[in-house]
């Protein structure tokens, strides 16, 4: 526990030191939020109603594009290695790396979320649910998404590859994110919550033992 | 302190090591030398339990690799040849971050002194992207003068040093060496200092290029 504890530090260290993977997430995440806006148009009635299934699907594009900043640095310069080396488990280092992963989209969906909705017309309560879903959505997002990463570095990092092999474990996440009523939440859909932590409970023991194969493949 | 026992390894469908063999005891420097592609990186990879071989084991004072699993960084120090460090941090904060992660408390002061060796202590804060190759490496080898361990393990150290920090890489280890440690070092040139036993890893060497240099034939 305090070899993962020392992991994490080292990742946190680096995320916030360095502010690179939360600058390009966060203007990637914005720069498409512009996009969509713009060209639906200024009806604040059409973009509420589209506003959840608008999110996630940038979300889950700005993780799989950031994914691999978190991933490729260490691998060139043979931080993976020393790392795996100094005794700490596949395991943990996947753990470590997803957890500061987490921690970089919640940092910076922490000011994008508010500041998107509002440009939706989105109500407080409403973002308030919204960040509900997000928080149970987002780890199993985050796994994936480093899941695929670590597909590139074995697969000659071709990205296409990667997209086929991942995506559709995306895809139950984003429809159970997105086809919550963030309206009227309280009356209805509150089973959307209950099966996207459920998906996170499943996703969780997977992606570790396919994340550890992927990083002891590493060293191959 | 060191026990190497009839390893055979295979790579990509290549046998690189078959019956190696390799005692390293208290105060000796062990040199294994070995043309490109010898399988120099290959051999101390499998040391340090990067690498799973086909069969034979390593012993660290007598116990195995899986029994010093999450302990490793207490048995010995390895320096590969990758520069084990992140571009986007200074050389202060990549020893910082390497000291965090071996548990090693000191204070600017005693770094500071340690840094001095290799003459680096007036460019600590620059970025290690900006540094030439021979000054990674020194700040990789750095890395020797805060470790506790008795055995390091490098991977060609002095490869891209110039003449004055390989005497002063030379001078560490022999220093090492007096205070009851070893070292057990790869390289593909023939090094000018003292080292007590040099093994040639001999299928893939030219023999007249080396003749007289070595104490014995690594069986391959």
């Amino acid at each position: 526990m305090k070899n993962f504890e020392i992991l994490v530090k080292r990742e946190l260290k680096i995320l916030f030191v360095s502010v690179k993977h939360i600058l390009s997430y966060s203007s990637f995440f914005l720069l498409v939020f512009l996009l969509f806006a713009f060209s639906v148009g200024p009806n604040l009635k059409t973009l509420s109603s589209i506003y959840l299934p608008i999110l996630f699907m940038i979300i889950l594009f700005s993780l799989i594009l950031t994914s691999e900043n978190f991933i490729d640095e260490d691998f060139k310069n043979g931080c993976f290695k020393e790392l795996q080396f100094l005794g700490f488990s596949p395991e943990q280092i996947f753990l470590a790396k997803c957890f500061s992963m987490f921690s970089s989209i919640i940092f910076s969906n922490f000011f994008l979320i508010p500041l998107t909705s509002l440009l939706f017309g989105i109500s407080f309560s409403a973002t308030i649910t919204v960040f509900y879903i997000f928080l149970l959505s987002s780890p199993t997002l985050v796994l994936l998404s480093l899941i695929s990463a670590l597909f590139s570095l074995q697969i000659k990092r071709n990205k296409f590859i990667q997209f086929i092999i991942v995506m559709p474990f995306f895809i139950p996440i984003v429809i159970f994110a997105s086809s919550t009523d963030i309206f009227n939440y309280e009356s209805s859909n509150n089973e959307n919550f209950l099966i996207l932590f459920g998906f996170f409970l499943i996703t969780l023991p997977i992606s570790i033992i396919i994340g550890k194969l992927l990083i002891k493949e590493t060293n191959q | 302190m060191l026990e190497v026992k009839s390893i055979y390894l295979n790579r990509n469908k290549k046998q690189i090591l078959s019956n190696f063999n390799l005692i390293l005891k208290k105060k000796t420097m062990v040199l294994l030398l070995g043309e490109n592609g010898a399988g120099k990186s290959s051999l101390l990879d499998t040391i340090v339990g990067l690498i799973k071989p086909q069969s034979g084991e390593v012993l660290f004072d007598g116990q195995t690799l899986e029994e010093i699993e999450t302990q490793k960084k207490k048995y010995f120090t390895y320096i590969p040849h990758e520069i084990c460090l992140r571009d986007s941090f200074s050389i202060a904060e990549n020893i910082d971050i390497w000291l965090n992660l071996h548990s090693i408390k000191l204070n600017t002061k005693q770094i500071s002194k340690k840094l001095e060796v290799f003459d680096l202590q007036k460019i600590k804060d620059q970025l290690v992207r900006n540094l030439s190759h021979g000054q990674k490496k020194k700040v990789s080898l750095t890395k020797l003068l805060f470790s506790n361990t008795k055995l390091w393990i490098m991977d060609e150290p002095i490869n891209g040093l110039d003449k004055k920090s390989v005497q002063i890489f030379s001078s560490i280890c022999t220093q090492h060496i007096k205070e009851g440690g070893s070292v057990l070092f790869t390289s593909h040139i023939y090094p000018k200092f003292k080292i007590t036993k040099k093994v040639l890893l001999k299928k893939f060497c030219n023999k007249k290029l080396y003749k007289n240099s070595f104490d014995s034939w690594g069986k391959l």
